[in-house]
């Protein structure tokens, strides 16, 4: 099973490399002098953008949040998460609307200043790079701001007192203290968030922004030509590598741990200017990141609703979502239990390639949407023909495009690319349990399945249903590989959001974006109410440190 | 370093965490160059003191002075309080040199000089030619003394220290407090020291405070607390201590103030029936019952003569004048 797993995931590159490689070079030429430089630079500017302003807005945050006290904190502390619920296309969609030269904002400002003319008013153009990073920023910051917001609190709480007490005042100790000390942190939630980045295909494209991504998506729908499209995946698989890597060496043998769960103490105050900038530094990011696009969402949605009542097929696009998600939720907890229970410390003879398997399986975590769809398409595609073949040869039926056709291979898209989901939730909460818990259970006789049912089942609960939970949302929320590998005709929830988006009628898909947006507010919900204590955020940490891999 | 430590005075402090009272109304005043103890068991608010004297946590109300000053408006930084914490909370990505350093680079000293400063400390704390290790190479008792150099570097007015010994081994243990007596006569330092191991506190301090549920109960030098408890809490959380009740009401009597002779066959008052005998190394504890008095002695390990016996008979004597009576 662990090692039918571990040739699972890595299908698709193969099946990349097999594309690639059978290209037949005409389309190769164009692609390497028009297409590739371009995106390449505009991807890696998108990145280095992102990169920048998650950093900057995460830390910052974290620090005023975790360290300060000032009027609001304890409301932003835990509203800083919310933007976690707006998926990048869903952001840029919203915006693309409302900084329109005729949406509310630019009318609002004309208004203010008596002007007629919609060119009249300059305004920056938000289909633009920097709309994109300051859109994709405002969204995918909470994936530093949440790490770093829990060493500050519970692992580094004494260095912080130390500083001040041989002098160092607030800035010094942030400078010379806290920021190299979050860097583990910093570098796991800049690399998630870039990998968010670089698997986003909606923002980027209703944003004019000509990615990678995009550029996969046009090569094979535009130019149908897979073997263009797989060319570029590799690509972009090399930029994912280089990111891991990049990540791998910034946390290179820096896991500080002082060590002492003592209580922080009590927070500094703020008063006037400082304690405004400081509400104010957290609140923006709230703002632009949350509750501009999700009002937004709210009020389109309901003059949609008020005009013309509910879409007709609203319904089919929530069973066609909640069935995808709710069976590539199940299949993916299952083999990650399994994975992870072979995996662990006790499990006995030959652990040693089992202990690997779980890393293995959560690389999918890194493979972009895009790039997980050309390389399953050749796998697919083989078993489909061999299906049909043997049926056609046996009882002279053909069953057609098995696989592709029923969705199965959207499904096995989201089970590799979130499986390291549920394998981090699940690893995390073993971790907890004393290992001489099972060594009591098997003295006292019971096997390995009674164990498993028994002990571990009932003690894993909780992070089972946080990985399930996680998986799910992140499923529903998923667009690139579900654009690519979808049946013909078959909507999801997010599909239909790109569908409208692509033809502009931007009224029609807020209400599957509110959806959306309903739904990824649970998961927030939950980390936000266990960050009531100050241990907040275990369900969240456990996807950075896995999506990464271990230390 | 000729100059001497602080006067700190704690005035009617008072601070609740939630709604539970964690200090109550607590005062004392400690003097210049004065080692003093606060002991107590765990959750008595040692810690918390500590914290409110250095500035780390607010309260509700009193009143902390720094040689005469109200640090009311000082913050934390400003205060000049070297502090050395239970998990030596040692910077782990600067080296040994640059955590001692720290201070001084704060403090906007040259480079050169900070070396030599770091230098001297290591030095003084037994542990030159360490500057370049990282914290995470050193030994506990080698991270602890790292920790004392930062703190001592800075030349604070007071010295505050959380349970710093509380993660080393007995032998280190003593060793170091040899080493804090020494520094704290040889720099006349003041110094306020956490502790809730009373061994520790009778040997280190000249005052020692003994700490309830977020008071003081008593405070004097070792030998009063430890020979006149004013309390029978007092009495049996500074070492072991008969408590007993006779016609003029409770008595505390330290066991090692206890004569046992063999009394096979005696009855009466005074005659007690050993329960367990206890191999101290150094001695021996006898349990013994004397009706519903129970009855502990430390006396020496007898050489030639035959042990002790559980269901011996002893006769347990003492001396009037070591019975203490609590006032
Ligand atoms: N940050 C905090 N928030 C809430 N309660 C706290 C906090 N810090 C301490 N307390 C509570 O205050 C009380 C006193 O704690 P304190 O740490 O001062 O005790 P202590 O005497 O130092 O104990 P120990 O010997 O275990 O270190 C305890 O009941 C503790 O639970
Ligand atoms: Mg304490």
């Amino acid at each position: 099973m662990s090692a039918a797993v571990a040739v699972l995931v890595l299908a698709p590159v193969g099946g990349l490399v097999f594309f690639a490689a059978m290209g037949s070079g005409d389309l190769w030429p164009h692609l390497f002098a028009n297409v590739l430089p371009t995106a390449l630079r505009t991807t890696l500017v998108l990145l280095l953008g992102v990169g920048v302003v998650v950093a900057v807005v995460g830390v910052g945050a974290a620090w005023l949040v975790a360290m300060c006290r000032f009027p609001g904190r304890r409301w932003l502390e835990w509203a800083l998460l919310l933007p976690l619920s707006i998926p990048t296309y869903i952001g840029a969609y919203a915006y693309l609307d409302v900084l329109h030269p005729v949406g509310p904002v630019q009318t609002g400002l004309r208004a203010l200043f008596g002007l007629t003319d919609p060119r009249a008013l300059w305004f920056p153009e938000i289909r633009s790079l920097p709309g994109a990073i300051l859109v994709l920023g405002a969204v995918l910051y909470p994936y530093v701001y949440l790490p770093t917001r829990a060493l500050f609190l519970m692992e580094s709480a004494s260095l912080f007192d130390a500083a001040r007490s041989l002098g160092a005042g607030r800035w010094r100790t942030f400078l010379r203290v806290a920021l190299p000390l979050s860097r583990p942190a910093v570098a796991a939630g800049v690399s998630l968030a870039l990998l968010e980045t670089l698997n986003d295909i909606g923002a980027s494209s209703f944003l004019g922004v000509n990615t990678l991504t995009v550029s996969i998506y046009t090569t094979w729908t535009a130019r149908s030509s897979i073997e263009g499209a797989a060319q570029i995946a590799l690509v972009m698989l090399v930029v994912a590598s280089a990111l891991i890597l990049l990540e791998r060496r910034a946390r290179h043998g820096k896991r500080f741990a002082a060590g002492g769960d003592a209580p922080p103490s009590a927070r500094v105050p703020l008063s006037g200017a400082a304690a405004a900038a400081a509400a104010a530094f957290c609140a923006l990011p709230v703002f632009v990141g949350f509750a501009l696009p999700a009002s937004y969402l709210l009020v389109q949605a309901w003059r949609r609703v008020s005009a013309f009542g509910l879409p007709v097929e609203l319904g089919r696009w929530i069973a066609n979502t909640v069935l995808l998600a709710s069976i590539a939720t199940g299949i993916a907890v299952a083999i990650a239990l399994v994975l992870v229970y072979a995996a662990r410390p006790l499990a006995g003879s030959g652990g040693g390639w089992r202990a690997a398997v779980p890393r293995i399986a959560s690389l999918g975590y890194a493979m972009p949407g895009t790039v997980l769809a050309v390389g399953l398409l050749v796998p697919v595609a083989a078993l489909d023909n061999l299906v049909d073949d043997a049926m056609r040869s046996l009882f002279g039926l053909s069953t057609g495009l098995l696989l592709s056709g029923s969705g199965a291979a959207v499904i096995f898209a989201y089970v590799l690319r979130f499986l390291a989901i549920p394998i981090g939730t699940i690893e995390s909460g073993f971790a907890k349990i004393d290992p001489a818990i099972e060594l009591s259970g098997r003295s006292l006789g019971a096997g390995a399945g009674r164990i498993l049912l028994r002990i571990h089942a009932p003690l894993l609960r909780p992070a089972i249903l946080a990985g399930a939970l996680l998986v799910f949302v992140d499923c529903m929320k998923e667009l690139p590989a579900t654009l690519l590998l979808r049946p013909f005709d078959f909507e999801t929830l997010a599909t239909h959001i790109f569908a409208e988006a692509a033809r502009g009628t931007y009224e029609d898909g807020a209400i599957a974006a509110l959806a959306i947006v309903a739904v990824s507010l649970l998961p927030v919900a939950v980390v936000g109410l266990s960050g009531r204590g100050e241990r907040s955020g275990q369900a969240f940490r456990a996807r950075p440190a896995v999506a990464v891999g271990p230390a | 370093m000729t100059k001497r430590g602080k006067s700190v005075r704690i005035e009617g402090i008072t601070k609740h965490y939630g709604s539970a009272r964690v200090l109550d109304d607590l005062s004392i005043d400690i003097a210049p160059g004065e080692f003093c103890t606060f002991l107590g068991a765990s959750g008595s608010g040692k810690t918390t003191l500590l914290k409110v004297m250095v500035g780390f946590e607010p309260f509700e109300s009193g009143r902390v002075s720094i040689d005469g000053r109200d640090m009311c408006d000082v913050p934390v930084e400003r205060r000049n309080i070297g502090m050395v914490f239970q998990n030596y909370a040692l910077f782990p990505h600067m080296n040994v040199g640059a955590n001692i350093g720290f201070g001084l680079e704060v403090r906007g000293m040259a480079k050169a000089a900070i070396a030599r400063r770091v230098d001297d400390a290591l030095a003084q704390v037994g542990l030159a030619g360490l500057a370049e290790r990282p914290p995470a190479e050193l030994s506990g008792g080698q991270q602890q003394r790292v920790a004392l150099a930062r703190a001592l570097v800075i030349d604070p007015d007071i010295l505050v220290m959380d349970e710093p010994l509380g993660a080393l081994d007995k032998n280190l243990r003593h060793a170091i407090q040899l080493q804090l007596k020494q520094l704290h006569r040889a720099l006349s330092l003041t110094i306020v020291y956490v502790t809730h191991d009373q061994d520790e506190a009778l040997h280190l301090s000249d005052r020692i405070a003994i700490m309830d549920g977020g008071r003081i109960v008593q405070q004097g030098t070792p030998r009063e607390v430890y020979f006149k408890p004013r309390t029978p809490f007092v009495a049996t959380f500074l070492g072991e201590c008969n408590i007993w009740n006779d016609a003029a009401g409770p008595l505390a009597l330290r066991p090692e103030h206890v004569a046992v002779a063999k009394a096979e066959g005696a009855s009466g008052p005074g005659v007690a029936v050993v329960e367990a005998v206890i191999f101290l190394g150094g001695g021996q504890k006898i349990v013994a019952r004397d009706g519903d008095r129970q009855v502990t002695a430390i006396i020496p390990f007898p050489v030639g003569a035959p042990e002790l016996q559980i269901g011996e008979r002893i006769r347990y004597s003492y001396d009037d004048c070591s019975v203490h009576r609590f006032d």
